[in-house]
Order: structure tokens, then C-alpha cells, then sequence
């Protein structure tokens, strides 16, 4: 999937200019459900999610949209990792590029290839809804990709002959 | 609902130049029949990225789930009877409202009602047993999205029933008597009420990301999409050469456009019937 593709790379670029590290041996950068698990550490943590739009191109070229929730103790701490993912994918085609020269190295991740990754929407260092709470800020991408189906279909040589 | 944003399209980035754009800029805005409809294709295909990012950022826990009907995958996921998708429009509890004419528009939303029934509590989150549970009614919050956003006080006070059976939420706990707690939930008696505030913490959350995804990347797309469409539909104005001086040009210009207008505007008209299709 491809938002799971650029969780991996965003992480890797993060934890390479020491802007997070793991928390209890996890990727601090975890879907919504995985909050509870690493909210209580005192470290900055990124909570994900995404949304795709099929409604329009071609079925092997989509796009969607990344959000990045970045949480932290301080303001500095979570708008610094928000400018470092912002900058990360501000190159479109270059920054697509950078991922998938980074995807390459991995067998599993082999058949979705980027096109363009752009930073689209970045709100730093919101408040959290309580005295001395997390401070959050906010990151949106839009990638488009290409996605090789290998998914064996039966043709005119399996059950459904015509 | 934000107060309004207000929206004026900038064409200085047409393809035909610098002075050609200016000019055309001023030609078209006399054509407030086609600037009108191409600004709100614009602005609907702009509103449609809009819905893709409200969802993503949802979907990473922001605050603004409220504005999404009950069940969406992957935003609420408490169990109802409905269960549509983060970028389908059931899933959203906001339209987009645009109001002006010609190429300055004011955008808004209005809220929508919620259809969907609260999901009843949970054995782990509250402690009620199962048997309690599956007594339980279930209702329809149809302001829930307005409720939220706004942070209207709620009176809830039992109308028909003895008795409301309040769930012992971690939040409601302090509130609650030791054995109320103990068996997961409180009773509210007829003739007795209370009042919450259940949006304190995500008053005006998606007015904020609305005004400031519209003031942002919304901007920038709206003159992207009107520029798009007035160098498709206005293919070839008469260029600007050294040997004609301005005032003539742009009386030319004025001609083309006006000539061009009716056909341009057939093709606006096809372009919104096939986003409000699309959407």
C-alpha cells in the first residue's frame, strides 16, 4: 500500500536526522488505534492516515492524500519534524524519485512506484486541548502512483472460458 | 460555518502572457455568465481535493472527526448502522456553500444532519454488561455535527422513559457514584437533567482547517483551474504585436472574447454537470 510505503520512508529519513526514535522498540510513526501505545512515552510521536480518489484517471496511475499528525512536548520539537516532512516532499517528481530509489531496496515494496509527491497543507504547532498537553502540527501530502497488479487472473485458459 | 472566505480568481497566470492575461483578465470579467460558471468548477473541483485532505488528516486523528458521519472507515469506527467511506459524501456532515457571482465568491459550509445511529457503549470502554447492552435503543444525534463544531450546550433530560442510562465513559467517571461506576453506568430520573457541553474540545477545530485550507492550498488551486479552463476554452486570442498600439489590441481582444463567450460558456455548463455528477 502505498501510504505504508512513505510511512517506511519518512521514518527513515526522520530517525537519519535524529528528529524521532523509537519508542519501546516501535515505529513512533503508527496508525490512530496505535496511539495509546506510545502516547505516554514523553517522545514525539506521527500519526498517520490517508485517503485515495479513484474517481477519475486511469486504474493503474491513482492518488491519494498522506496526513502526517505529528504530536510532541514542545513546540520546536513538532514543528521541526513538520518542516522536516514538509521539505522531504516538496520536490514532486523529485521527491517520488527519492522514494522509490528507497523502495527499490525492498523486494516487498517492489510494485508501487511513485510519480509525484508534493507537500500540500502544513499547519505548525497547534495547542493541545489541555494545560501543558501535546502540541501538535499538521502535515498533508498528495502522491500519485503507479501500481503493478500481480494478482493472478484466471483469463480465457482458467474456469471462466467463454 | 466560518464566517466566509472570500474569493477573488487572479488570472495572471494565463498562458498567453504577462500583458495578454491583464488584458484578458479585463475583457472576461465583463462575461459574467462564463467567469461565474468557470469559477464555480473551479471552486468544486478545488472542493474536491479539499474532501480527500479532510479525510486523510481524520483518519491521522485529527480533530475533526466529529464532521464525519458515524461508522466512516477508518475516522469513527464505533459500530452503526451505516458504514460509508472517509471520501464519500454520506461520510461527510458539511457542504460546501458558495455564494457571489462572476469571478468573486464567498465560501462556506453549511452542516448536514447526521443519519447514522450513535454506536451503543462498549463492555470494555464503559463496563456495562452485555445483557444491559442489548436492551439498549438506539438513537439518531441528527445535529451531532453543529452540536461538536459549535460547542452548544446540551440539555439531556429523560423525555418518555423513567429513567436515561448514562454510560460510565472514562470522562464521566468523577461524575458518577462509586457502584454506578462499578456497574458501568448511572440512571438519570424523569424530572431531573443535565447539561453537557460534548464539543468543549472540538469547538471550531474544522472551521480553522476549512479557513485555513481555503485561504492556502484552496486559493492556489481555484486560479490554477480558472486559468486551465480560460486557456482551453479561449484558444487563440489575437496576439499582441509591435505594429498595433494598445487601445485597438484590447478593442480587438474585447471582440474575440465576446465572440468566443457563447461557446466557452456551453462548455462550462458541461463541465459543472460533470463534477456535480462526479461528487
Amino acid at each position: 500500500m502505498p501510504a505504508h510505503v512513505l510511512r517506511l520512508y519518512t521514518w527513515e529519513v526522520l530517525k537519519l536526522n535524529g528528529l524521532i526514535d523509537l519508542i519501546d522498540g516501535l515505529n513512533p510513526i503508527i496508525a490512530y488505534a496505535d496511539e495509546p501505545k506510545v502516547s505516554d512515552a514523553g517522545k514525539p510521536y506521527v500519526i498517520y492516515g490517508f485517503a485515495e480518489d479513484y474517481s477519475e484517471g486511469f486504474i493503474q496511475y491513482q492518488r491519494g492524500v498522506m496526513s502526517f499528525n505529528i504530536h510532541g512536548g514542545t513546540f520546536n520539537e513538532v514543528v521541526e519534524i513538520g518542516k522536516a516532512i514538509a521539505e522531504m516532499y516538496d520536490g514532486q517528481d523529485a521527491s517520488a524519485e527519492q522514494v522509490n530509489l528507497f523502495s527499490a531496496q525492498n523486494d516487498l515494496l517492489h510494485d508501487i512506484r511513485f510519480g509525484s509527491v508534493t507537500c500540500t497543507y502544513f499547519d505548525g504547532g497547534v495547542p493541545g486541548d489541555q494545560a501543558g498537553g501535546a502540541v501538535t502540527s499538521i502535515v498533508n501530502i498528495e502522491y500519485r502512483y503507479f501500481k503493478e497488479n500481480k494478482l493472478q487472473l484466471l483469463g480465457n485458459g482458467g474456469l471462466w472460458q467463454a | 460555518m466560518t464566517t466566509g472566505i472570500d474569493m477573488k480568481v487572479d488570472l495572471s497566470q494565463l498562458a498567453h502572457g504577462m500583458g495578454i492575461a491583464m488584458a484578458m483578465e479585463e475583457a472576461l470579467a465583463k462575461q459574467s455568465m462564463y467567469t461565474d460558471l468557470a469559477t464555480e468548477y473551479a471552486i468544486k473541483k478545488a472542493n474536491k481535493e479539499f474532501n480527500l485532505e479532510a479525510a486523510a488528516f481524520a483518519s491521522a486523528g485529527g480533530n475533526i472527526k466529529h464532521m464525519f458521519e458515524w461508522g466512516t472507515n477508518g475516522i469513527n469506527t464505533g459500530r452503526s448502522n451505516v458504514r460509508p467511506a472517509p471520501t464519500s459524501e454520506r461520510a461527510r456532515l458539511w457542504k460546501l456553500k458558495i455564494d457571489g457571482y462572476g469571478m468573486s465568491k464567498t465560501i462556506d459550509f453549511d452542516y448536514k444532519p447526521s443519519v447514522g445511529n450513535v454506536p451503543l457503549p462498549t463492555v470494555r470502554d464503559t463496563g456495562i454488561s452485555a445483557e444491559v447492552i442489548a436492551k439498549m435503543r438506539h438513537h439518531v444525534f441528527w445535529n451531532k455535527a453543529f452540536v461538536m463544531e459549535t460547542d452548544e450546550v446540551v440539555h439531556i433530560a429523560p423525555n418518555e422513559a423513567q429513567f436515561l442510562l448514562i454510560p460510565a465513559y472514562p470522562n464521566n467517571r468523577p461524575y458518577l457514584r462509586p457502584h454506578d461506576v462499578k456497574r458501568g453506568y448511572g440512571l438519570l430520573p424523569r424530572g431531573t437533567s443535565i447539561i453537557a457541553r460534548p464539543g468543549a474540545s472540538s469547538k471550531g477545530q474544522f472551521s480553522a482547517f476549512f479557513g485555513k485550507w481555503w485561504n492556502g492550498r484552496g486559493a492556489e488551486l481555484i486560479n490554477q483551474y480558472m486559468t486551465e479552463q480560460v486557456d482551453e476554452d479561449f484558444v487563440q486570442p489575437p496576439t499582441m504585436t509591435s505594429s498595433v498600439s494598445t487601445t485597438p489590441y484590447l478593442e480587438m481582444l474585447k471582440r474575440y472574447i465576446e465572440q468566443t463567450t457563447a461557446e466557452a460558456q456551453i462548455k462550462a455548463e458541461a463541465r459543472i454537470k460533470e463534477i456535480d455528477r462526479i461528487q
